[in-house]
């Protein structure tokens, strides 16, 4: 059918010009790359991100640029709605809304970050001991845990600020101490896995001291672990002092963050919408973009992970 | 159920019972030593003190106080108001409180799973539709943003610039404004359930048994309500947990918002008005709530899925 | 020969899918023939089409799957009125795939037997299903036709094993209720997709002689998928070569074992390990199979191929007969009449050689 077509050489061998015992290869990237090629992937992550770095900057930027203060009371100024000179306008007191909403959305970002900093050292600490030396001492601190573990969060923070007078670093630590306990699950049974593979059992059969282990051998391998429960710790704590702030518990007047903000806003939201509604928008978009980030953050640095 | 399910079912029950005891004792201790409450009042003269202390059988040694504590919590005494209901008797405070509060959390938690498995089946049914996108945005939006803020958003709209719904609870309708809070609390589960169910039931879809039902020739109908549904539903059990502490710290604020007279907002204005018997009986009440739950769950799941054995990944 | 009875003809098939990352054309006209009693195994490495195949004549595709162009007719006698029917099942609806089809004409044994069986559902009920589904039998019928299944199948205690769930048995207990489930609804034809892969070794000729035993004992034709040669020796009338979406040489049993054409043919027995291997290493094939994203431009396997002519990069061979049989065929230009004479490798012949006088 097709003999017309043949060519004259089309017959011959194409012989051994052609080296064919090599495989495809796929160029190897590093875990760290290939992470962030799959973030990258992820739209709705990186529009988080760039959503919370620019939330962020405001925070930092916009009360030190600010020619109101946030606390300054000035009743001649009080509920003007937002207009060129005041943008998000005053609230009963006077005070700018502007520069409150920044400064309380740095509060509220400074609370969770520090809140996070403090779980983790506990919880890594906590888990990490539990885990490696294992025996008695584990069995000893699941159980402390497993107790703390069973009580609700909000009665654990209910109780501490009862013990504290509600501040600043009152609600960082009653947060610290309610969300280190996922981080020192976490840490440990990564410790458990991570004590069982060859290259710890060979860093310890040439002399390795535990010390020596736990920092070179352990901790790198669970950074991803660490930064996925990181991320998705920041929303809660977010929440968590918005929450107490709102209810009443939270930082003292006249403090701003979100929660006091929305709650200020709350009390007059009938007449004067705006004063919650800018709060409650800034809140409910940081929460989202948290959410997505630690999601995009989740299955990019560890697609084995399912979402749950 | 074999010997290793009621070992751990009794292990967990010990467990159980010394965390409720030790929230107890720090309880406890905490409304004794705790500055500001009625007793530490500075203004109060010595006489004085000593006629309230005894009123509240504060002259006893600290550890027959605690035992009187115990024993009348157990005859369901839990003392009497000290601030907030001057000498009401809190147990039936917290227990009228609590009863509304259960209820909400109940009908929120019911209404809120049916129609977050439904969504999420839905969107697991026609994967990657505009449907599915629709849903999936939704319950992020709904897993992100708290309770709290749906029920300020729904107050505003519903109640305030709609007027078709009652702000405020009224025991006369009780029914007709419960509508709002219980909407707000549903939010959550709602979106927590649909994500969930989401996930396992595609997870469930595309599993080997599926194609062997598929291929022994059973329809549509049947591959998804008698293979699929069970798989993709059973393990929504093991979010109930976490759900349950969303909607413990929802009922709080809606229950302020819509003032629903619920525990919440016994506790809340327990707390402002430092009112101790109160604060205890309902913390005691949130945690001893919250633990009997999360046995309850864990003992279900294990009861209805036939794959876990429980107490078989023990320590 | 003659009263050879064909239930089964492919033709041409092609089959895509759609991905992420392009359009693959899984399948590149393959055509196949099954004859009734007969069994025949589809032999290639992973990713060769040879699943996709199967699970077109089931019509249980994955959503992203598509039918481009071919015929599979499926013959058959109507169970009341003993009637011949031939259809074409690319042109059955869904829901006659699902009513005539699936389960009933035609049963599939799967891969995995630890996750194909539905976790929360009894043994029982999942054996007794499809017979009450498709025959609407009684319940009491039903659990009596699964008991004797499940002798059948070589389960004791099978009315103890009918109140189980599937992970309270064993690996190759599990595939013995896999093939009582596909044998439940008396299909004609049992596909056994990789059945032995994930078993035990010492399992897997026990489930390799009780499909061979059901065979007979019911007249089944059984399509084999697998690249385990050994098992093809074993139970295979016939033997369809696939490569790349296309099947490369097909024949009997005998003729691919002891007088085998294509190169990859070639390729497949040397890497087949045996016990008396003299070699020092096992033989690879070098290379990897094309992704089939790219359109394939001459013969698939040239790239991989030692013996490649100058027209395989250039034009897909035509299917050659090889002289003298009826049943053998190879797709390559090495069969053409032009092309230089290639014997297969030294190696390869004096292995066929003993394995012939071994009679395996």
């Amino acid at each position: 059918m097709e003999d017309n077509k043949f060519l004259p050489n089309d017959f011959e061998f194409v012989g051994d010009k052609r080296d064919i015992t090599i495989d495809e290869v796929i160029p190897t990237t590093s875990a760290w790359k290939d992470a962030l090629k799959r973030f990258c992937k992820n739209k709705g992550a990186v529009v988080a991100v760039i959503l919370i770095l620019i939330i962020a900057l405001f925070a930092i930027f916009a009360p030190m640029f600010s020619e109101w203060d946030y606390a300054e009371i000035n009743t001649s100024l009080k509920n003007i709605a937002p207009n060129g000179e005041h943008l998000f306008g005053t609230d009963s007191y006077g005070r700018d809304l502007w520069t409150r909403l920044w400064f309380g959305t740095r509060i509220s970002l400074f609370v969770a970050v520090a809140a996070i900093i403090i779980d983790v050292v506990i919880g890594v600490t906590y888990g990490l001991i539990s885990g490696y030396f294992g025996g008695k001492v584990d069995s000893v601190m699941q159980r402390i845990q497993e107790i703390i573990n069973s009580i609700p969060t909000l009665v654990v923070l209910i109780i501490l600020l009862m013990f504290m007078k509600p501040s600043l670093g009152t609600i960082i630590i009653a947060l610290a101490f309610t969300e280190w306990i996922g981080m020192s699950r976490i840490t440990r049974a990564q410790v458990l896995k991570v004590k069982e593979e060859e290259y710890v059992l060979a860093s310890r059969t040439l002399g390795a001291k535990d010390f020596f282990i736990i920092f070179k051998e352990i901790l790198p391998n669970i950074y991803s672990q660490m930064i996925i429960m990181v991320m998705m710790s920041i929303p809660n704590a977010i929440f968590y002092e918005a929450y107490l702030s709102f209810i009443g518990l939270g930082l003292p007047i006249p403090e701003a963050s979100l929660g006091t903000l929305i709650n200020d806003g709350y009390k007059s939201f009938l007449v004067y919408p705006y004063i919650m509604l800018i709060p409650v928008a800034i809140f409910s978009l940081l929460m989202l973009c948290f959410n997505l980030f630690g999601d995009g953050l989740r299955d990019a640095l560890d697609p084995t992970m399912k979402e749950r | 159920m074999n010997k290793s399910t009621l070992k751990y079912i009794g292990k967990r029950l010990i467990i159980s019972a010394i965390t409720l005891f030790v929230i107890l004792v720090v309880l406890f201790l905490m409304v004794r030593f705790l500055p500001g409450s009625p007793i530490n009042n500075e203004k109060l003269s010595a006489a004085q003190r000593a006629v309230i202390e005894a009123k509240y059988g504060l002259d006893k040694p600290l550890f027959t106080q605690f035992v009187i504590y115990v024993k009348d919590m157990l005859t369901g005494n839990f003392g009497v108001s000290m601030n907030l209901y001057k000498d009401m008797p809190v147990a039936s405070l917290v227990g009228n409180a609590a009863k509304i509060s259960f209820l909400y959390g109940l009908a929120a938690v019911i209404i809120g799973t049916i129609i977050g498995m439904a969504l999420g089946v839905f969107a697991a049914l026609h994967r990657n539709s505009i449907w599915d996108t629709l849903a999936t945005a939704l319950s992020v939006i709904g897993v992100s943003i708290p309770s709290f803020v749906f029920a300020l958003l729904i107050l505003i709209f519903f109640a305030s610039y709609l007027r078709i719904l009652p702000t405020a609870y009224s025991s006369s309708q009780p029914i007709y404004s419960s509508i709002m809070p219980v909407a707000a609390l549903s939010t959550g589960v709602i979106a927590n359930v649909s994500r969930f169910t989401r996930t396992e039931m595609i997870e469930v879809l595309d599993s080997d048994y599926m194609i062997l039902a598929k291929a022994k020739g059973l329809d549509r109908k049947t591959l998804i309500f008698s293979h699929a549904l069970r798989n993709a539903l059973i393990p929504v059990i093991t979010i109930l947990g976490p759900i349950l502490v969303n909607l413990m710290t929802g009922t709080m604020v809606v229950e302020l918002l819509c003032s629903v007279p619920g525990l919440g907002k016994l506790l809340v204005n327990s707390i402002l008005s430092s009112d101790y018997n109160i604060i205890l009986a309902c913390a005691f009440l949130y945690a001893a709530m919250y633990i009997i739950m999360m046995l309850i769950i864990d003992i279900a799941y294990g009861i209805i899925d036939p794959r876990i054995r429980l107490g078989k990944d023990e320590g | 020969m003659a009263d050879r009875e064909r239930i089964l003809k492919i033709r041409d098939l092609n089959i895509s899918f759609k991905t992420d990352n392009g359009n693959v054309k899984a399948i590149r006209g393959v055509n196949l023939d099954l004859y009734k009693g007969e069994t025949i195994a589809i032999v290639g490495e992973s990713g060769s089409g040879k699943s996709v195949t199967t699970k077109a004549i089931m019509g249980i595709l994955a959503s992203n799957g598509k039918i481009d162009s071919g015929t599979i007719d499926y013959v058959w006698y109507d169970e009341y009125t003993g009637e011949r029917k031939e259809r074409d099942i690319v042109q059955m609806s869904e829901r006659e795939l699902q009513k005539e089809i699936r389960g009933r004409k035609i049963a599939m044994v799967f891969q995995d037997p630890m996750t194909s069986l539905n976790p929360t559902m009894t043994i029982g009920r999942q054996v007794m299903e499809p017979m009450m589904y498709h025959y609407k039998k009684s319940k009491q019928e039903a659990y009596q036709k699964a008991l004797e299944l499940l002798e059948l199948v070589g389960i004791t205690d099978a009315e103890k094993r009918m109140k189980n769930y599937p992970h309270q048995l064993s690996g190759g207990m599990r595939q013995r209720i896999v093939i009582a489930i596909a044998l439940s609804c008396d299909p004609y034809v049992l596909i056994c997709d990789e059945p032995t892969t994930a078993l035990d070794v010492t399992i897997q000729a026990k489930i390799l002689e009780l499909i061979q035993e059901i065979q007979k004992k019911k007249n089944l034709s059984v399509i084999y998928i697998t690249h385990d040669l050994g098992v093809v020796a074993k139970v295979a009338d016939y033997v369809n070569v696939m490569y790349a979406g296309k099947i490369v040489e097909t024949g009997t049993i005998n003729e691919i074992f002891y007088d085998p054409r294509h190169p990859y043919t070639w390729g497949l027995l040397s890497a087949m390990p045996d016990l008396d291997t003299d070699d020092d290493e096992l033989y690879t094939i070098p290379g990897t199979p094309p992704n089939l994203i790219y359109e394939v431009k001459g013969d698939a396997f040239a790239p991989r191929n030692k013996f490649a002519l100058n027209i395989d990069l250039r034009l897909d061979p035509p299917t050659y007969y090889v002289p003298g049989s009826k049943t053998h065929k190879v797709s390559s230009w090495l069969m053409h009449e032009n092309a230089p004479k290639v014997e297969m490798p030294e190696a390869l012949r004096k292995r066929l050689d003993k394995m012939k006088k071994e009679g395996v």
